[in-house]
This record gives C-alpha cells, sequence and structure tokens, in this order.
C-alpha cells in the first residue's frame, strides 16, 4: 500500500497543447480514487504522468513518499490496466501473466503458483494456454487485469478499462474490480469519464475538466455538494435542473429572482455583501423536487405537467412555467396527467447556487 | 459475381498472366537453345534439341559464379542495413509528435521518388575522392541509402498503427523504451520487415546503374553487370543462349526466396490494413 501525491503537476506538450496544469492530489494508501471527466479533460495524461509514461513539465510525484520524478516505468512499482488490454498478441495467455513475473527474475515456482492464484481468482483458468486473439473482449481484459494483480505493485492504475465491453459485462467487471480492490486494499488510481463508474467505484471522485480537478470528494460529496457547475452539470442522470437568477443583497439576507417566473427565495449568504453576485445559477437535482404540496422555506410554485414518463421504479414528470422547463422525479408510480397543474417545492437546502461568471459554488447557510 | 462471369475473369486473368510470364518463358526456352536454334528463323517456341551448354559455358568460361555471389554480399549486407537504419528511424518517426515530422517523411521518400541517375555523378565523385569506388563495401553503402527509403515508408506505415498502449505495457512490465522496441514491437513487426527487406533485396539484386558505374574491377561485378558484358567471340556475334541462362540463374534465387516468403509477404503488405 502506498500514498500517491501529485503536487503542482503540469503537462504542456511539443504542439503547445496542455495536458494538465497544476495538478495537486493526494491519494490514500489503499484508497480506490477515481478521475472522471469528458474526454480531452486531462485524465489519461494525469495517469500516464504518475506511470512515468510521460514527463511532467512541471511538479512532482511522489508515490510512498518518495520522489518518483527521475524513476523509469519500470522502477516505479506500478501495474496499469488499458482500455485496449494491451495483450501481447504473440503471447499465450499464459505467458502474458507471467511476462512482468519473468522479467523481475522472479523463480519459475513461484512464477507458476502467481500465475494459477491470478487466473483462479478471475475465472481464466481454462484460457490459459490460449493466444489473446481467441479470447471476447471480457476474457481479454481478464487477462489484463490478471497481468496487473500477480505483479502485486505499490499502485494500480486503470485507463478507461471497461469502455470496450458491452453494459452487462461492463457491471460485471466493475463488481469485480471493486472485489478485488477490498481484497487487496491496494491504492488505486481508475480513469472512467462514465460517472455512473465514478459513482459506484470510487471511495473518493477527482471530478477533471480542462487539465484541472474541479472537486475532489466521496461520492456523496461530490453528488450533494458540488462546488461548481461544472460538477453539478456532470453528475445525476437525469442531469440537475439550472435556472439562471438574479441575486439583490436586501438587509443581510440574499433575494434572487429566478427569470421571468415569479419565485422567489430568501437565503442568507455566508459571504459578504459585496461579493455577492448579481447574477447566479440555480441548480437543484429532479429528485428534489416535491410535487403536489408546498413546505415552508422553499422554492415553491405551481407548473403546467408537460409531459409525465412512467418507468416503473420512478416517475419523470416534465413541468413548464412560462418558458421554463423543469424536471421532477418521484419514486414509484404517481397519478398526474399531461396538461393538468401541479404545485410543486423545492427546499432550500436541496438548492444549489452557483456564480455564473465563475461557476464556483456559492455556499449558505439556513436562517437561524 | 455469376459462374459466367467468373468463368470469363479467370480466361482474363490466366491470359493476363501468361502475358506477364511470356517473356520469362522464352528467356528460360532460349537459355537451352544452342546458337544456331537461336538465330534459326523461323524461330522456335521450344528449343529443339535441349543443350546445357550455355549454363556451363556461363560458369566455366566466365565467372558468372562469383558475380552472383557479389550481387548476394551486396543485396544482403546492404539489406541489412536498411533494415536496421529504416527500422530504428521509422520507429522513432512515427512516435514523434513534433511539426516537423512531415518534413522528415518527406525527407525519406526523395531518395526513393528522384532519379537514381540525378545522384550518380556526385556520389561517383565523392566516393572517387574517399576511395570507395570498385569496392564492394561502397556499393553496399549506394544501395543501403537507397532501399532505406523503401524500408522506412512500410515500417513507419506499420509502426504508426502499432497499439502504443502495448509499448506503455512493456515499459511497465520492467522493459526500458529500446527494450521494449527489441523484445515486444520488432517480434510483432517481422512479417513487415520481411517483407520490406524482400523488396529492398530485390531492387539491390537488379540495380544496374550505379553497379556499372562504381565498380570496374570484373572480379568485383555484380550479376546485372556481368550479363550486360557478355560477349561473343566477335563483335558481330551475340550470345543470346548465354545472356538467357545468365538471366534465369539470376532470377532463380529471387524467385526462390519470394515463394518461399511469400505468405509472410502477404501477411506483411496487408498488416494494419484490417482492424483485428
Amino acid at each position: 500500500m502506498a500514498v500517491l501525491v501529485l503536487k503542482s503537476l503540469a503537462k504542456r506538450y511539443d504542439s503547445g497543447s496542455v495536458g494538465v496544469h497544476s495538478l495537486n492530489l493526494e491519494v490514500r494508501a489503499g484508497e480506490l480514487m477515481v478521475l472522471v471527466g469528458p474526454s480531452g479533460s486531462g485524465k489519461s495524461t494525469t495517469l500516464r504522468l504518475i506511470a512515468g509514461l510521460e514527463i511532467p513539465t512541471e511538479g512532482e510525484i511522489f508515490i510512498s513518499g518518495a520522489l518518483a520524478n527521475p524513476v523509469p516505468p519500470r522502477d516505479r512499482d506500478i501495474a496499469m490496466v488499458f482500455q485496449d488490454y494491451a495483450l501481447y498478441p504473440h503471447l499465450s495467455v499464459e505467458q502474458n501473466l507471467a511476462f512482468p513475473l519473468k522479467m523481475r527474475k522472479t523463480p519459475k515456482h513461484e512464477i507458476r503458483s502467481r500465475v494459477n492464484e491470478a487466473a483462479e481468482m478471475l475465472g481464466i483458468t481454462d484460457f490459459l494456454k490460449r493466444k489473446p486473439r481467441e479470447l471476447s473482449g471480457g476474457q481479454r481484459q481478464r487477462v489484463a487485469l490478471g497481468r496487473a494483480l500477480i505483479r502485486n505493485p505499490k499502485v494500480f492504475l486503470f485507463d478507461e478499462p471497461l469502455s470496450n465491453l458491452d453494459a452487462s459485462l461492463r457491471t460485471q467487471l466493475r463488481q469485480e474490480i471493486k472485489h478485488i480492490h477490498d481484497r487487496l486494499t491496494a491504492t488505486m488510481v481508475y480513469v472512467t469519464h462514465d460517472q455512473t463508474e465514478a459513482m459506484s467505484l470510487g471511495q473518493r471522485i477527482a471530478v477533471m475538466n480542462e487539465g484541472t480537478i474541479e472537486q475532489v470528494g466521496t461520492p456523496a460529496e461530490i453528488y450533494r455538494q458540488p462546488e461548481t457547475l461544472f460538477v453539478a452539470r456532470f453528475f445525476g442522470n437525469p442531469p440537475m435542473n439550472f435556472l439562471e437568477c438574479q441575486a439583490r443583497s436586501k438587509s443581510g439576507l440574499l433575494e434572487i429572482t429566478c427569470q421571468e417566473v415569479t419565485f422567489s427565495l430568501r437565503t442568507p449568504a455566508t459571504q459578504s455583501q459585496g461579493s455577492v453576485p448579481h447574477t447566479m445559477t440555480l441548480g437543484f437535482r429532479p429528485e428534489d423536487v416535491q410535487l403536489g404540496k408546498s413546505t415552508k422555506d422553499a422554492l415553491a410554485g405551481t407548473a403546467n405537467v408537460s409531459m409525465v414518463e412512467a418507468m416503473g421504479a420512478e416517475t419523470f414528470v416534465h413541468l413548464e412555467i412560462a418558458t421554463l422547463k423543469l424536471l421532477a422525479r418521484t419514486l414509484g408510480h404517481i397519478d398526474i396527467q399531461s396538461g393538468s397543474q401541479i404545485d410543486f417545492s423545492i427546499s432550500t437546502d436541496k438548492l444549489h447556487l452557483f456564480d455564473s461568471s465563475t461557476g464556483k459554488r456559492i455556499h449558505t447557510r439556513q436562517p437561524s | 459475381m455469376g459462374r459466367g462471369g467468373c468463368v470469363i475473369a479467370y480466361i482474363l486473368l490466366t491470359a493476363l498472366a501468361f502475358f506477364s510470364l511470356a517473356p520469362c518463358l522464352w528467356e528460360v526456352s532460349t537459355s537451352l537453345k544452342s546458337l544456331q536454334e537461336v538465330m534459326r528463323v523461323p524461330q522456335t517456341l521450344f528449343p529443339g534439341d535441349i543443350t546445357t551448354e550455355n549454363y556451363t559455358e556461363i560458369f566455366q568460361r566466365r565467372p558468372f559464379d562469383r558475380y552472383i555471389l557479389n550481387s548476394f554480399v551486396v543485396a544482403a549486407a546492404s539489406t541489412s542495413i536498411a533494415l536496421i537504419a529504416g527500422a530504428f528511424a521509422a520507429y522513432s518517426v512515427s512516435r514523434m509528435r513534433s511539426k516537423w515530422r512531415a518534413w522528415l517523411m518527406l525527407l525519406f521518400l526523395l531518395p526513393g521518388i528522384l532519379p537514381a541517375v540525378l545522384f550518380l555523378v556526385p556520389i561517383y565523385r565523392f566516393f572517387s575522392s574517399i576511395r570507395l569506388t570498385n569496392s564492394l563495401f561502397g556499393l553496399i553503402l549506394v544501395h543501403a541509402a537507397f532501399h532505406i527509403s523503401i524500408v522506412f515508408w512500410i515500417m513507419e506505415n506499420f509502426f504508426e498503427r502499432f497499439p502504443r498502449d502495448l509499448v506503455d505495457a512493456a515499459r511497465l512490465d520492467g522493459f526500458s523504451h529500446m527494450g521494449a522496441f527489441f523484445r515486444v514491437v520488432l517480434p510483432l513487426a517481422a512479417p513487415v520487415a520481411i517483407t520490406a527487406g524482400l523488396l529492398a533485396f530485390i531492387f539491390s539484386w537488379n540495380e544496374f546503374l550505379f553497379a556499372l558505374t562504381l565498380v570496374t574491377d570484373d572480379s568485383l561485378r555484380v550479376a546485372t553487370v556481368g550479363i550486360s558484358m557478355l560477349s561473343g567471340a566477335s563483335a558481330y556475334e551475340i550470345p543470346w543462349g548465354q545472356i538467357a541462362a545468365a538471366v534465369v540463374m539470376t532470377s532463380l534465387p529471387v524467385v526462390l526466396l519470394v515463394l518461399a516468403f511469400q505468405r509472410k509477404i502477404v501477411s506483411g503488405l496487408t498488416a494494419g490494413a484490417v482492424k483485428e
């Protein structure tokens, strides 16, 4: 188990494009950290910098407290699982698994027992003699996982390992990776663009955008307390509702008016009045919209029901207030007809306020 | 394609194959005829009396075995140099991200597309000044320089499509960058390297211009020049039979080589064309 620390890490390419800039991150010993973000956000670059496959332009990487920058990839004691499996096509499954051990001059009998152990753990014992091209995608990725596991490295890196697999196989292998992590309690960094994968796998998640980290936190923190507009938009399916609002400070309270709709909200800002922005974005999750009732201390109103989608376990209700479109999500079945009118409310503690110009969260506290 | 279309295609392909191979068959036939029969009008398609005297002549009265050996030395050595240098160059260029990459590739293309005669005089004068004329080594260097272009372009194309993850995996598994190249990339590039090597070998084997100009010593001549130097008893006699025999003997090694490696050549030429 190793602690992995990235300090002011930056990578700029000769072509002028920026991979990552000024990245700070600490992955705790035995932690499964997920780097998530859209393509081009720098998550794979970060992973390759940790592995030593790319040389950072600036900054430092520490593995178990030791500076790793001058250490070549082969001596960093890191194993990586790639999206395209990266199995040696000219070697059998058994030889692929044994390869990293052979390179480290491990005794033959030990190689054999560790190959068998890894093969059993991943259920690939029957394919040991086969070549990678004779295996399905899922089987190949299992072999790739095995090749990483067998080394017992300080840090495991996963570069979108499940992207090439179909949905059911993805779920299955995701569970296996989680199981492997629980069993080995190894330090793992897992890159994905899939928010579901990030939420279900990560003990903590680092959300990346345009080469920087937007927020680091547990899945619950990321979902419940998004620190930026980007994080709020990225997580959640269906996504968060957003309203463009105008804010005014009035006798120590913040009065917010959202678009032409006349609901206003009074919430005390923790920030000083002078720094309160005029335009802000208000967000709330579809499941936080309460239908048919109006509670106190809430953003509330009446809306037209434009569409109802019954999904079985949950129902999506599309609401319209003038030109404004909102989505509400309720558990189970709800008896509403399209075209009808309905009261709705969102409790103030479920509202997320963001500065529209910087995209940063505005921290508020409940009225006392 | 229907059955009729299939038959027509076969007839056309057979005709085309015959059209291409006819000169070779004619050469083989001529090599087995006596000089009188070669000169006879009308010409005979097949030799009336099969004779091997042309073959014995070129090996007994002329040092044709020496020419073939020289050809082999030059082709093998220049191909080896070109393969090693070309593969290294191709790999490094394939991994480059510089804006100069396209220019560098064009530079490698030049010796392959410019007429060889353009280089003849400068190379001759340069080689004269450093005493590399009249030596197989000089010829090997020139051939290698031209072959690098072929090897580079074939292998660069392969390396560019080579999965980078595989090299990265090898580097994490315990190889240096060079180690990964030698132990993982090159073994997988073998069919492509064989194809590039064979093409280079054949070019070298057939090369005439530089072989004629740079080497004048008879014992250092290669087969192509040897054939052109074959002459009869008088200026009016052209030893067609011997020339044909020499051509057959010169072509044979290349034909055998291609036959031996034909599967590898096909897989090398189509490497990367279809995603596995």
